[in-house]
């Protein structure tokens, strides 16, 4: 049976558990990029988001055919798993190099994704503007940081980063309104007097 | 509407989440006749903007194609059951990073000047103290014994063409190939308490730059380039030893 996108992450789970490779490589493609973006910004470490890429997919190879749909959605679990490893990864304490630096120049570059040829000046504000957020998002606790990572950045909605976060759909929208208070306030400080935001330790919980 | 009111409000009238009319209206309303709460809401619709800019910016970013390449290998290798073994290895991996390169570091001083002598001259060389081990799925139970035995000095990259016996890899093997590997390279941080009973030999793609840590004759303009090497692996996810194959 041909895979396509109208081919849900349950079927893909259940052929893969059944030994299709392409099954697997679909679900991969599918999911990987929100798991690898959600752990490069929860840690700043492309070696750590990788890392967490390939933990929480040996994992789905190994718990496939254990999956319970009732109790969640493929992509909520997957995002459980690596919530899971990012922060066992940050209390290892191994955590992060910043994340400017991790990024090479060309990624940078791409990650910028500005548009030099209309507005050179226009160009570096944006590439500043991004850096800034990038940076304040960085800064944030770990609770606030993750739902802004999931909601705000990912686009998911309260129930969805609920369930990604194993807790109550108040629980993601209060923190999300704390958060976004934080990053307000801390990108005000960046445009006063242009510091980017502090970060705070690995792992610091509310 | 109050301030407090407005508070509640705030976050999801700026981000454009789902709200009541009746509510936004409220908010509109009332930031109409509160400066201070306008410009909570202006900053608010700014930070918005900002996340929204950052979220497109690295809508493109993925994880590198060797994550995946890593993964759908350890999928055939380890379809099933093995999977576990296959984790612990990859962890493994990531465990002893450090101290391969305390290993390398040791290694590499002593290991230079022979590695460079005989890798030249022995390259046909079809004797080895090794079994040959094929794969992950073939080996269960029996370790190669010349790792026991090898002791843990500086390896000799002695290197001999091998070839492969299509039987051991049933699912995957249809041809006989040929393959020059280096003989066994014990990994000296082990020590007489970790001697293995049994384990696993695993196939796995490491930088070519590698070589140079154990000693092998590596060209500094292919050190980007990678080199398939057989690890094994004790019951107790250690790597006891491992060799490069070409």
């Amino acid at each position: 049976m041909a895979i396509d996108a109208s081919t849900t992450d349950e079927v893909l789970l259940i052929r893969l558990s059944a030994g299709d490779e392409a099954a697997f490589e679909a679900l991969y493609d599918r999911r990987q990029p929100a798991i690898y973006r959600y752990a490069l910004r929860m840690c700043g470490s492309e070696p750590i988001a990788e890392d967490v890429t390939q933990d929480v997919f040996m994992a789905l190879m190994r718990d496939a055919a254990k999956f319970d749909g009732s109790k969640g959605t493929v992509g909520g679990y997957l995002f459980g798993v690596a919530r899971h490893r990012v922060l066992r990864h940050l209390q290892r304490g191994k955590s992060f190099v910043p994340m400017n630096d991790a990024l090479d120049d060309d990624a940078r570059a791409d990650s910028a994704n500005v548009d030099t040829a209309a507005d050179p000046l226009e160009a570096l504000a944006r590439t500043r503007t991004i850096e800034s957020v990038r940076q304040a998002v960085l800064s944030l606790p770990l609770h606030y940081r993750e739902v802004v990572v999931l909601c705000s950045l990912e686009e998911m909605n309260y129930a969805e980063a609920a369930e990604a976060l194993g807790c109550a759909i108040g629980t993601v929208r209060s923190r999300l309104h704390r958060a976004r208070e934080m990053l307000v306030e801390r990108l005000d400080a960046v445009r006063v007097d242009g510091q980017v935001p502090a970060r705070t330790p690995a792992v610091r919980g509310t | 509407m109050d301030c407090r009111q407005f508070q509640d409000d705030l976050s999801d009238a700026a981000c454009g989440t789902l709200i009541e009319a009746s509510a936004r209206q409220a908010v509109l309303a009332h930031v109409a006749v509160c400066s201070a709460c306008a410009a909570r809401l202006a900053s608010e619709h700014a930070l918005t903007a900002s996340l929204g800019e950052l979220g497109r910016a690295e809508a493109g970013v993925a994880a590198p194609a060797r994550v995946k390449s890593a993964l759908l290998a350890a999928y055939r290798e380890g379809n099933g059951p093995q999977m576990t073994q296959m984790e612990r290895i990859f962890a493994n991996q990531r465990r002893t990073g450090s101290r391969f390169l305390v290993i390398a570091a040791s290694v590499l001083l002593l290991a230079v000047p022979v590695g460079y002598a005989l890798w030249p001259s022995q390259k046909h060389d079809v004797e080895s103290p090794v079994t040959p081990v094929q794969s992950a799925q073939y080996v269960d139970s029996q370790p190669p014994a010349q790792v026991l035995v090898h002791p843990m000095v500086t390896p000799t990259p002695v290197v001999r063409t091998q070839q492969k016996r299509a039987t051991l890899r049933p699912a995957r093997t249809v041809a006989k190939t040929t393959e020059t590997v280096t003989d066994y390279i014990p990994l000296t941080y082990l020590d007489d308490a970790t001697a293995m009973e049994s384990g696993q030999v695993v196939r796995i793609d490491v930088p070519r730059s590698s070589l140079a840590a154990f000693g092998l004759p590596v060209s500094q303009d292919r050190l980007d380039e990678r080199v398939k090497a057989d690890i094994i692996i004790g019951d107790d996810g250690l790597a006891r030893a491992i060799r490069f194959v070409q």
